[in-house]
Formats: structure tokens, sequence, C-alpha cells
């Protein structure tokens, strides 16, 4: 038995062509079924082998290095940007503040503080409050003037808070005109036409305790009767 | 090594089919944090010469807004704003309050009074104001305004003038020429003064005021401004929707088209 067993095995190793011979002779029909894999060789001691690495293991190495630049760039960049001082917008808009009426006493005190005020008439005010901190920003009494001559419906600002944004607030900017009545100073601007028909004026005054922004809207444009009456 | 990467791609990969986002309907809100200033940007437009054309509902829209501490509430004060105008013409549309008032013979409106603000309250209930979290759904926009206006005894129609977020102008101007306003309903907007845009010579300068956030107004013109420089070459154009805000310091504006934002729906209104 052991004989027979010496010799088989010697008969198929007879048989059986070296790999490297049997390797060239099939590289062609090799590559044909494996045909995207690159092939490294290595040497281990002194046989010389060819390994395949999948394509799959290249793809996924490359995303996770990727992945890794853009992560660590991120950082670095976030860093950077955290420690620059940044300089905070305060500004906020109408949304932000509440809207409510002024009580009667409140508008009797603001019209001592501005008595060309109590030269109007259906006089009313709001004040509006910031939700953030529940300061007040602006109070705006508003009112009527009728004359011989024009209907005027007048609009006052007093403002608290420079960092409420109002739409109108840039155009109180530059006033063109200027004039002087009594004690008062005046800077105002004719703003044209509103989509009411109406002729529209801006002006700024001065007192004590800041600045106070008018609008006045009129039928006939007649703004410097309306300087001479509210400030004569 | 290579279970534990086929393993990790399956997870990531199935992250949206177990996790599917459910889209909620657009509110709209304004009025503490449902939208806020984001930023005023100057804007400088230098010209030899400008052309405007403008379409507006004669006399304009009344212009209220909200005192009340409910919030999110803009929808509500557009709403007002329609009943307002149409009071006018029916005057028990908004009870115990006349819009118009005549003042040596021109017809002006009214101040908002106590009946304006209860008319808001009461379609606060009617639009389900905050029911979903944030405002009013353009839906309920429009099936409250027709519950309030059926209360009333009247009809009221819509016919839309936006069309996968963009402006069906020959619509808007026919809906401005009909004289009936328009709520609109935008995500992010630009307003500009309505007193800003009057430079005659050299340059136009004036600030636009970017906000983020939902918001209706509502519409009552529109005003295109082509700039052209000294060889006669159109190098601007503003397309100005003009609108009642529903803001109590700045009640009337531009909205800016094609600038800042979305245009996400608008409707026609017609009450009779």
């Amino acid at each position: 038995m052991g004989r027979i067993k010496r010799k088989v095995r010697e008969n198929v190793k007879n048989s059986k062509k070296p790999f490297n011979e049997w390797y060239d002779e099939h590289k062609e029909e090799i590559s044909r079924v494996v045909e995207d894999e690159p092939e490294s060789e290595e040497s281990v001691g002194s046989v010389r082998i060819k390994k395949r690495i999948p394509n799959i293991i290249w793809t996924v190495t490359a995303g996770v290095v990727f992945l890794l630049i853009v992560i660590v760039s991120s950082v670095m960049l976030f860093n950077r940007e955290s420690t620059q001082p940044q300089i905070p917008d305060l500004t906020f808009g109408e949304e932000s503040v509440e809207t409510i009426d002024l009580e009667e006493g409140t508008v009797s005190e603001l019209m001592i503080k501005v008595p060309q005020l109590i030269k109007l008439e259906n006089i009313s005010g709001t004040q509006s409050i910031y939700q953030v901190d529940g300061s007040v920003v602006m109070k705006l009494i508003s009112g009527e003037m009728e004359t011989v001559n024009d209907f005027y419906f007048v609009e006052v600002r007093i403002v608290y808070n420079d960092n409420f944004v109002f739409l109108d607030k840039w155009e109180y900017e530059e006033l063109e005109s200027k004039t002087v009545i009594g004690d008062t100073t005046i800077m105002y601007e004719s703003k044209g036409q509103d989509d009411f028909g109406l002729n529209v004026f801006f002006a700024v005054t001065e007192t004590e305790s800041g600045f106070l922004y008018w609008k006045v809207s009129c039928l006939e444009g007649l703004f410097e009767e309306w300087l001479e009456e509210m400030f004569a | 090594m290579k279970k534990f990467i086929a393993g990790l791609m399956s997870f990531v990969l199935a992250i949206p089919v177990f996790y599917v986002p459910i889209e909620q309907e657009m509110t709209f809100a304004d009025g503490y944090n449902g939208a806020s200033l984001e930023n005023s940007v100057f804007t400088s437009i230098p010209f030899s010469r400008k052309e405007e054309e403008e379409f507006l509902i004669s006399g304009g829209l009344p212009l209220y807004y909200d005192i009340s501490s409910r919030t999110n509430t803009c929808a509500n004060v557009a709403g007002a704003i329609v009943l307002g105008y149409y009071d006018k013409t029916y005057d028990d549309l908004i009870e115990n309050f006349t819009s118009a008032r005549v003042i040596r013979d021109r017809v002006l409106y009214a101040k908002q009074t106590e009946a304006v603000e209860d008319t808001m309250a009461r379609l606060y209930t009617t639009m389900k104001t905050n029911v979903t979290e944030g405002g009013t759904t353009v839906a309920n926009f429009k099936t409250g305004l027709q519950t309030y206006v059926n209360e009333q005894g009247k009809n009221i129609s819509y016919v839309d003038v936006i069309s996968n977020e963009s402006l069906q102008v020959e619509e808007y101007i026919q809906a401005i020429q009909n004289e009936h306003p328009i709520a609109l309903f935008v995500s992010k907007y630009t307003l500009i003064s309505t007193v800003a845009l009057d430079a005659e010579s050299d340059v136009e300068e004036f600030y636009k005021q970017r906000y983020v956030g939902n918001h209706t107004v509502v519409c009552y013109g529109i005003r295109t401004i082509r700039y052209y420089d000294e060889s006669g070459r159109l190098t601007e154009q503003l397309d100005l929707l003009m609108v009642a805000t529903g803001y109590s310091h700045s009640p009337t504006g531009y909205i800016l088209i094609d600038d800042y934002g979305t245009l996400v729906d608008g409707y026609e209104i017609n009450i009779y």
C-alpha cells in the first residue's frame, strides 16, 4: 500500500507543471476574467507571488481619506472663525416688537414733553416693546390738524433704541432743507406723493431728551403753513 | 475588514429608507420669531436716465396692524386689510365700523378701531392660526376668510396669481386693474421704503431690508423702474410689488421680487 501511494504521488507530481509555467500559459485567459484587478508582485522569500487588490478597497480608502480631509479642514476653519472677533448685528425689525396702545395718561405726559402735540386733534399713541428684553424701543403719536387751506395727518416718533429698524428709518438721514422757528431747528424734506395721493414730508427736530421724527401727510402740500402752525 | 466596511455602508444607505421626514404644510407667521430682519443692505444704482411704469388700486388699502398679544398673526391682519378694503363698498363687512372716511371730498381710510381688532380676533379662530405651529397655512387663510365673509352674508372668490413660485404678471396686473387686492405669501423677502426710490438724476441710493421667515402681505400695485446708462443700455430693473405690510411703523412698502426669497403663493381676492 505504501509503495502504491508513493508511486501515485510521484506520477501526480511529474504530471503537474510548475505554477509559473502554468500561469504564463493561461495569463491571457485569466486576465479576461479578472479584468480590472491591478496586480502587484511581492516577494515572499524566494517565491514571487502575484497579489490582486480589489478596486472596491481602493474606492473606499479614497473616500475615507477625502472625508477626513473635509472634516479636518472644516474643524480648522471653524476654529479660525471662532478666534476672530465677531461684530454682532444688534438691529431688529418690526416683527420683533409688540405694539400696544398708549394709555391716556402716558399720552398726556408726552404732550408735556412735546408741547406742539397740543395743537393736534384725534390724538392717539402706540408704543413698541422689544420682545427679547421687554424694553420700549419707540413711541408713536398720531393726530390731525385742519387749517383753512389744508388738512394734515401727523405722526411723530420718539426713538429709545436706535437698533430698531423701521422701513423709513434711513429716509430721515440727510434731509435737504433747514429752518428755525422760535427755539426749534427743523430739518425737513418733501418725499413726493404717496400711493393715496397725499403729499408727504419728513422732518426731524431735537428736544432735550433726543430727536423727534415727524411724518406729515397733507392734501394740498402746504407744509410750510404746517411748520408755522406747529412751531410758532 | 470587508465585512465591517460593507456593514457601515449598508447602515448609511439604510438611513433614508427608515427616516422619512414628514412634509409639514408651510405656515405664515411673522411676529415674535416667525420672521426676522436679517440685514439692511445699502444699494447704489448709477444712471443717466430712468423709466417707470406703475399700476395700482386707486386710493390704496387700509393700513391695519395687530396690537393684541396673539402671535404669528400676519395672516389675520392681511385678512382684516382685505375686509377693510371691501367694507367701503359693503359697510356691514366689519361690524360697527365704517372703513371709508371723506375729508374735503377725498375718500380715505379711517384709522382702525376696536371693531377691526375684534375682526382680527375672529379671523384668528376661523383661520386656525397656530393650530399648526407657527401661524396660518395658506389653505386655512382661504377657508378662514371665506367663513368670515359667508357669516357676513357675502361671497368670496380667489384667483391664483403665483405659479411655481413665479409671479404671473399679466394676471397680477389684471387683478389690480379689476381693483381687487392680492393676498401674497412670501418666504424670505426684501422690503424697500416707498419713499426711497425718488432720485431724479445721477444715482439711486436706498436700503434693502432683508427678512428671513414667512409673512403674509396684501398687494395693491406694481411698479417697475428701469435704469439706463449714458449709451442707452439698460443696466438695472427693479420690479416692485406695492404692499400693505401689516406693520404698525411701516404700514406700506415695496417687496422687491427676484432679489431674495420666494413668492410662495398669491391670490386675487374678490368679495361680492
